[in-house]
Parts: C-alpha cells; structure tokens; sequence
C-alpha cells in the first residue's frame, strides 16, 4: 500500500456495521482495514465517503471524538446515498477527512448546553452530545430538543429514549409534526417547543436541522432573548474537495467546507443570503 | 441590401414605445469597445435615445433570448436581421416562443464582421471602427486600416442563406430575396475526403472543444430545460475532456438532436472560443436531408413540419 | 542581463528544448486561437500578442488524475497518480499570466497544498515575453501587473534584439543556454520598458477599470445592477475556462481496465449545477452564478486574499458571446460607489 500525501486521495476503509434508524436513514459504522479508527475528528467534523464510479460526498461525523470508530448517519436522497443504502458490512468504502472548524466544545465547558435538532440534523449533534456525555463532569444542564416528521422518522431512539435520557442532569424533549404510528409524547413543530422549554433559562445552543426549521427556531431564539455569539449552527452546501480549493461552498467570502460547517449566529448574519 | 442606421432605429423603437404597440423594446446597446454591443431590452425613450444602436458588430441572434423574454407579461418590439427570423420561425413552430408576445421589425443587413478575423488583420488594438459602403475602417495605435467587407465578414454571412425575412409585423427595409449559394461548398470538400482524412479533419478540430457549452447555450435549437450533458443525475454528464469519445460524443449528438430543426444560423461557431467550424457538421445534415427528403430549410414557415419527423411513401427508407 | 539578436531566438529556445520540455506560444494560420504548445520545430511560433489560451493550462490542466483504485482478486487498493519530477520551462508568457500563476499561488499553495500543482509549479521556470502589443481588452496595469517584466526570467524584445534578466533563484537555471547564444550586457532597457508600460495603461480597457470598487460584500451584494449586468448572460464556460485565475474543480471517476482513475477537472460557476444539491440549490438562477463569478473576483478574493481575483488580461472581455464581461462589471460597481457616497 502506498502512503498517501494528497488531501484529495482517500484511504479504504471497512463498513463494519450498519444500523437501520429509520425507514431512509442507516447509520454506517466505519473503520480503517486494519480496524483502527481511520483518522481522529472533534465533533461538528465532517469527512468524504466515496465509492468507485458511484460518487463522492461530505457527510458529518455521528460518533463522539472519543469514538474507535467513524459512525455515519445517512438520509437515502441521491444517487450516491441510495448506493451507501444497497451497501453491506464489511464492504470496502473509501473515506478522506477530517473536514471543517468542529463545535468549540472546550468553549462549551461549565455551560449549561441545549442542543436542538431536526430530522438528520441530530447526526452532527449527537457528536457533540455524545463527546459531552463522555466528559460530564464538565459541562452544566444539558436539554435535548429533536423533532422528526413522525415516531418512525426519529432517529437515534436508543439514545433519545436511553443512554441519554438516563444521564445526569440531562434532559430529553422529543417532538413529532404528525402524531400516530404508536406516538404518545409531544406533537407540535420543534421553534415553538423550544419556548415552552427554555423560556427562562439561556444556555449555549447547538442548533441543527432543516433549513425551514434553522431560521424559525432562531426567530424563535432571538425573541426569547437568547445572544447571538453564544448560538452555533451548521451550514449545508454542494462539496467537491472538502479543503477550500474547488470553489463551490462558499457563501461570500466563507468557505463552507473550511470555514465552516459550524457558524456562530452572529457570523451568519455577515454572510450574504445565498444559502 | 439597404440597412437601417442606428438613428433610425431608435425612432422607430421610441414610436413602437409610445404608441403603446409594445412595452419595451429589445435591441443593441453599445458596448464598452466599437464592437462588443450587447442584447439589451430598453424600457424607454431616454434609455434608447442613450444607448441603442446598430452596426456591423450586431452579430447575436436574439430568437433564443425571447424564450425567456416572452415568458414575461406585456409585448416586446424586437428588430431582426434576416437570418434571425429563421430561427425565431422555428421557435414558433417548437411553440417556444408566442406569437402574440412580440412584434417583430425586421431590419437590412450586409453581413456582420467576425472580430476574431479582423483581430487576425490588425494584429493591434482596435480603438475605433465604422463601417460605410462596405469598407470598414479601424482606428488602431498604429493608425488607421481600412477593409473590404468580404475580408472581415464572417463565415455565415460571406455565405449568407438568405436576405429575406421569413417572419416579420413591420418591414424596416426593402423586402430581398436575395440568397446566396455556395453554403455547402465546404461541406462537399469534406465528403470528398477520404475516410481517413474526413475523420482527421474532425478528430483535429473537436478536440479542440474545452467543453464550455458556449456553442449549446447560444444555440437556438438547443432549448431543452434541463440538458442531458449538463445534469449529473442523467449518467452523461460531462464537462472534461479527457478522453476524445466524450467529446465527440458531444458534439455529434448535439448535431443529431438539432437536425432538421438547425436552420443554419451559425451562433454556434460565432461563439466558440476555440474557433472549431461547429456549423459544418449542422450543414452535413442539412445537405443530407436536402438530398434525401427534398430541399429543405428549417425556419422557413411557421408550422413547417421537418422531413425528419415527417413519414410518408416517398421517403428514402420506406 | 544577456543579450541576443532577433534571429538568435531559435538557436537560444533550441538550446533550451534539448535539455527541457519547453512550451512556446504557437498559433497555426489565421483561422486558429493560439496557445501554449511544446516547441517541435519550433514552427508556428506565436509571439506578437497575449494567447487565446493562457498559461494556467500548463500548472492545472482541463484534466488530470489523482489516484487509482485498483480491483484484484477481491483486494481494494489506492494508488497515488505519481508526480513528474524535472523542470520544463514556458516561454513567451505574458505578465498577467504570471500574475494569474501568484493568484492560483495563493489558494493551491495553502495548506493544505495541492500536490500536483504544487509539483507543476516548483518545475516550471516560466520565460516572460514583454508585452509591446496590448489589446484594446487589455487591464492589467489595473491589476499593479508589470507589463514588462514578470516571471523567473524576463525577456524584452527591442528593434533588433531580445534582453533576458533572471529575476529569480530558479531562472538562474538556464544561464548555461543563455550564455550559450547571448552575450552579457550592461545596456539600460528601462526606457523601453517605460515605453511598454505607458503603452499597456492607455489601452480602452485599462482606462476603463482604473476605477475598481474597494468594497465589501454587504455594499455590492444586494444592488439591482446585477440583474441587468447578468441578463444576457448565456451560462456558458467561456469566461471561467479562459480566465488565467479561475480555479474551480470538479472530482470525479471513471472506469479502467482493473478499477477506476480518479480525475479532477475544471468546472465553472456559471453552470446551473455547480452548486445543485439533492437538498437544495442555493444559486437559483443565472443572476445569482454571474453575481458569484464576479463577486469572488472583485470582492471575496480580496477579503480573503488580500488581492483581486482578476488579473486584467481581458479573455473574458474578448470572448464573453453577450459581452456580459468584467469591464461591465467593474464600471457598474463603481457607479455603485457614487451611489453610496
């Protein structure tokens, strides 16, 4: 095996595992052919998966920095994610990062943290959940926001409704758009639960989801009274090198692959609206 | 054939405002050197007064610019030269364009200068240029140089199909019939080539294609919505070109999917920036088709229906 | 400084081709563009103006591979595309093509690099020619670009002879082949060199562009000028295949007889799906493509760079098919200028 130099070059790496989460979202657990983790990653990173002749795309990082592995959490809604979909473990995919400015989660420390997702948007969140949980000593109150379009589209349910509701001074709000399919908790969109939760308290925010959801919610944030500088969210743009040179994520002067994924609310808004 | 001036343009542009027959008014603006005017729509009679005009530089065609122009409200006024009135015909007929948007002054033309070629004859800045009974005049660091039309002229209109205006409300100029021949002649050369050679001479010049799509873009037959060639959903996309089958492939299909429906306006090779003779292979076919299925020019009439989607007995693959 | 006649020009590049690749700019008959082609015979020579086709072509071509992936009897491997090792020398460039080269610096150069141009780069010595010809297009004395001089070495063309100085480390290189066919001199050029530049700041375009917009991206985003500016714009490559410091790449595979070749090849903003994702498109129309091309040149370049993305050779200028071009550009956001003022 040759040693590779080019950033643009992926290394092969080994599906190992792969879970179904819902009826088009599979998480894919990853590491390198000799089961090492393929690279190191703080939480908010992103990396390149590929497979030969069938495409090359950025996803984010599922699994906690402290993680053996890479873990992938992918919505089928392309050609290339409906490959990943017909993959198998053990099948041989070609992976190339770490990618991207992570969540300063050493600024997160002695905060109390309220992280709101949407949809697939709780893949890179539960990154930083998961890294947090891991030093919870460190941080202060952590509330966990999700909503999906239904039960069956939640993703992660054995931490929503495990792992995470389990742990220390940590809470678990969940919300669907559409009750039924066995559905008995909280029914309403995800901005508006994030008032009735938080309308006294101003914790750090990690914010991830759809683009509708992104700008009610911190419609919804900056009415409560939340600072921008201490709201962090991520952007999602068409990627081809990951490392700030094809030319094609950027929004004005900000490269989304390099600069971001993660912005702060108060960068955001220097951004023109092109995304 | 007589041509308007740019005055009288404008007066007529500022008449068609004014008497409400249409609301705006597409024609030339000048540009930032003698012969770089660009389409431009004016809104008004100070806008036209300001800046419209029209030269021997007025090369674009503007049929295809009025798909998108007609899909706004109100009417728009558009001058034409001769061999755009083809190609706007054939829009008509794709029912790309609607009739009842536009009205249509047809305008004289004595054929439009290649720039690229009288670049090639200056072989120094062209500061100035004015064109007068066909001569063209060039102001140039080094002074001034004069040319006979026919040196400067480009390919299309040396071999001009047509004078006429096949579609028009209101004519500009006297009505021509004028047609000139000897468009295939380049074409014949070709097919007498041998095989080998046929190929070289196209192998030698598409290869030259940098894949810009220029020559797809400013094509009048080419208005499909989305392109298959440039869509990766569609497994043929491709912008490289690193292996020569793709772009030929391009190329070829390209002529394929317009033929029949090409009427010969040569935007394509006019906008190549690697001056490959795009036209020729639309030519081929056009011969061809003259040849099997009777002479045939697309554009002609509104309503037409081309030989290659037409199906009767006397055809030659009955 | 060395010194040669006219018609030593041969022998000196000759001198130069056996030793090294060597790239000349070469145009066959009237009907053709030039470009940068190797030196053969050296027939063809193109000499009297700025290319149809630039430099960048040579350091970051239309297509290149970047790794292979083998399939063998079930094994999956990677294989690095090897770089080639050895200098070339490209002579003929003009100044705001080299310009071109330091801007493609500034972003294939950071870290993390990019191997293949960076290889490129290190094995070229590029052999500027002055550029006593300027277009009517050309604004590159806008740019601060030395018309004159540029390049590893430079070289001037006077009446009867041609004048090289090294500038660099690496020009120094071909002093053997210089001082094979030239002869050293002391002669002071600088008042042709006066003569080129004076000439290439009176160009239409270079009085034109005098004026560039020193904005940020909040004082030009939004003006309505950029739906006229862009309304004729077809979408086409022509500008960003042309322009010497457009750099936008595209990554993609194709099969081989025993796996699959890994390219990269330039792609343009201008096409409707540079940015078409399976969950959105966040530059719409043809507006928003053009808005992009020029602002990255004009305003985002700089905020990041600290200088323009433009080098003022006037490709763009000269074969924009709606003359939808940077000159338009520039005078449009300096009205802007008066505007906020």
């Amino acid at each position: 095996m040759n040693a590779i130099h080019d950033p643009l070059v992926p290394q092969v790496c080994v599906i190992r595992e792969i879970i179904t989460e819902t009826p088009d979202v599979k998480t894919f657990h990853i590491t390198a052919e000799n089961g090492e983790k393929p690279f190191d990653h703080l939480p908010g990173q992103c990396a390149m998966l590929s497979i030969p002749c069938e495409g090359e795309a950025m996803f984010s990082i599922t699994s906690p920095m402290d993680s053996d592995r890479l873990e992938f959490s992918v919505k089928r809604c392309g050609s290339f994610t409906n490959r990943l979909h017909d993959a198998a473990p053990g099948e041989k995919i070609l992976v190339r990062g770490p990618y991207g400015r992570p969540f300063p989660v050493s600024d997160f420390e002695n905060e109390d943290l309220l992280f709101i997702a949407g949809g697939i948007g709780l893949a890179p969140v539960r990154s930083v959940i998961d890294s947090c949980l891991d030093r919870r000593e460190k941080y202060g109150k952590i509330r966990i926001i999700y909503g999906a379009r239904s039960y069956p589209d939640l993703v992660f349910k054995d931490s929503l409704f495990g792992k995470w509701k389990e742990a220390d001074n940590t809470e678990v709000f969940v919300t669907v758009d559409r009750g039924g399919d066995g559905w008995s908790g909280h029914v309403g969109f995800v901005p508006q639960y994030v008032s009735e939760v938080c309308n006294d308290c101003k914790p750090v925010v990690i914010l991830c989801g759809p683009p509708v959801m992104i700008k009610f919610t911190l419609a919804e944030l900056t009415k409560l009274g939340f600072e921008k500088y201490r709201v962090y969210t991520t952007l999602e743009m068409k990627m081809k090198c990951g490392i700030g040179k094809c030319g094609r994520c950027n929004i004005g002067s900000k490269y989304v692959c390099r600069d971001g994924p993660v912005f702060r609310l108060d960068e955001l808004e220097e951004l023109p609206d092109e995304y | 054939m007589q041509k308007q001036n740019g005055t009288e343009l404008k007066n007529k542009a500022k008449q068609l405002l004014q008497n409400k027959t249409v609301d705006r008014v597409a024609g030339f603006c000048a540009g930032e050197f003698a012969y770089d005017p660009s389409p431009c729509v004016f809104y008004s009679a100070e806008e036209i007064e300001e800046n419209m005009i029209y030269d021997c530089f007025c090369s674009p065609n503007f049929s295809k610019f009025l798909v998108k122009e007609t899909k706004k409200p109100g009417r728009i006024a558009v001058f034409m030269k001769p061999c755009d009135t083809y190609s706007l015909n054939q829009l008509i007929t794709e029912h790309k364009i609607d009739k009842d948007k536009i009205y249509i002054a047809g305008i004289g033309c004595d054929g439009m200068v290649d720039v690229f070629k009288l670049r090639n004859k200056t072989g120094s800045a062209i500061l100035k240029a004015s064109c007068d009974n066909g001569a063209l005049t060039v102001k140039t660091p080094d002074g001034d140089m004069t040319f006979a039309f026919d040196e400067v002229l480009a390919e299309r209109c040396l071999v001009c199909k047509s004078k006429k205006h096949v579609y028009y409300d209101e004519l500009l100029c006297e009505p021509s019939f004028e047609t000139d021949t000897g468009r295939f002649d380049k074409v014949e050369q070709i097919e007498k080539m041998s095989a080998d050679a046929r190929y070289e001479f196209f192998r030698s010049e598409l290869s030259k294609c940098i894949r810009c799509n220029a020559c797809r873009d400013a094509c009048p037959a080419c208005t499909c919505e989305t392109c298959v060639f440039g869509e990766s959903s569609s497994g043929a996309e491709s912008r490289e070109n690193a292996n020569e089958f793709e772009e030929k492939l391009f190329h070829i299909i390209r002529a394929y999917h317009v033929a029949g429906r090409c009427t010969d306006c040569g935007e394509c090779s006019r906008v190549c920036p690697q001056r490959i003779p795009l036209h020729l292979l639309n030519r081929k076919f056009i011969l061809d088709i003259n040849r099997f299925y009777g002479v045939y020019q697309a554009g002609e009439t509104v309503g037409q229906i081309p030989p290659l989607t037409d199906k009767n007995e006397s055809d030659p693959e009955v | 400084m060395y010194k040669c006649s006219k018609e030593s020009l041969g022998a000196l590049l000759s001198a130069i081709n056996e030793k090294y690749a060597l790239y000349v700019p070469k145009k066959h008959g009237e009907g053709s563009v030039s470009s940068f082609e190797a030196y053969g015979d050296g027939e063809n020579m193109y000499l009297s103006g700025i290319t149809d086709r630039g430099i960048k072509e040579l350091f970051f071509p239309q297509c290149e591979e970047i790794a292979r992936f083998v399939t063998a009897n079930g094994a999956f491997g990677v294989k690095e595309t090897a770089v080639k090792s050895g200098y070339n020398v490209i002579f003929g460039a003009r100044a705001c093509d080299i310009k071109g080269l330091q801007t493609l610096d500034l972003v294939f150069l950071a870290e993390p690099e990019d191997r293949l141009y960076k290889s490129r780069r290190e094995a070229g010595i590029v052999v500027s020619l002055s550029c006593g010809e300027p277009s009517e297009t050309c604004f590159c004395t806008c740019f601060g670009v030395d018309p004159s001089k540029s390049g590893d070495i430079a070289a001037i063309g006077t009446d009867g002879a041609y004048y090289f100085e090294i500038l660099t480390e690496k020009g120094r290189l071909l002093i053997p082949e210089l001082s094979s066919v030239c002869k050293t001199t002391d002669d002071d050029i600088e008042a042709e060199r006066d003569k080129i530049r004076a000439k290439a700041a009176l160009m239409p375009a270079a009085l034109a562009a005098k004026d560039l917009p020193d904005k940020k991206t909040d004082e030009l985003f939004d003006l309505p000028v950029w739906d006229k500016l862009s309304a004729h714009c077809l979408g086409c490559g022509t500008c960003t295949y042309l322009c010497p410091t457009c750099q936008c790449y595209d990554i993609k595979d194709s099969k081989t007889a025993d796996g699959a070749a890994r390219c990269r090849f330039w792609d343009s903003c201008m096409y409707s799906d540079f940015t078409k994702m399976s969950a959105g498109q966040p530059r719409l129309t043809q507006k928003e493509r053009y808005r992009q091309r020029f602002m990255h040149k004009l305003v985002y370049f700089k905020e990041n760079q600290g200088i323009y993305g433009c080098v003022g050779c006037g490709r763009c200028v000269r074969k924009c098919p709606a003359s939808a071009h940077m000159i338009k550009v520039i005078k449009e956001l300096g009205k802007a200028d008066e505007r906020h003022t």
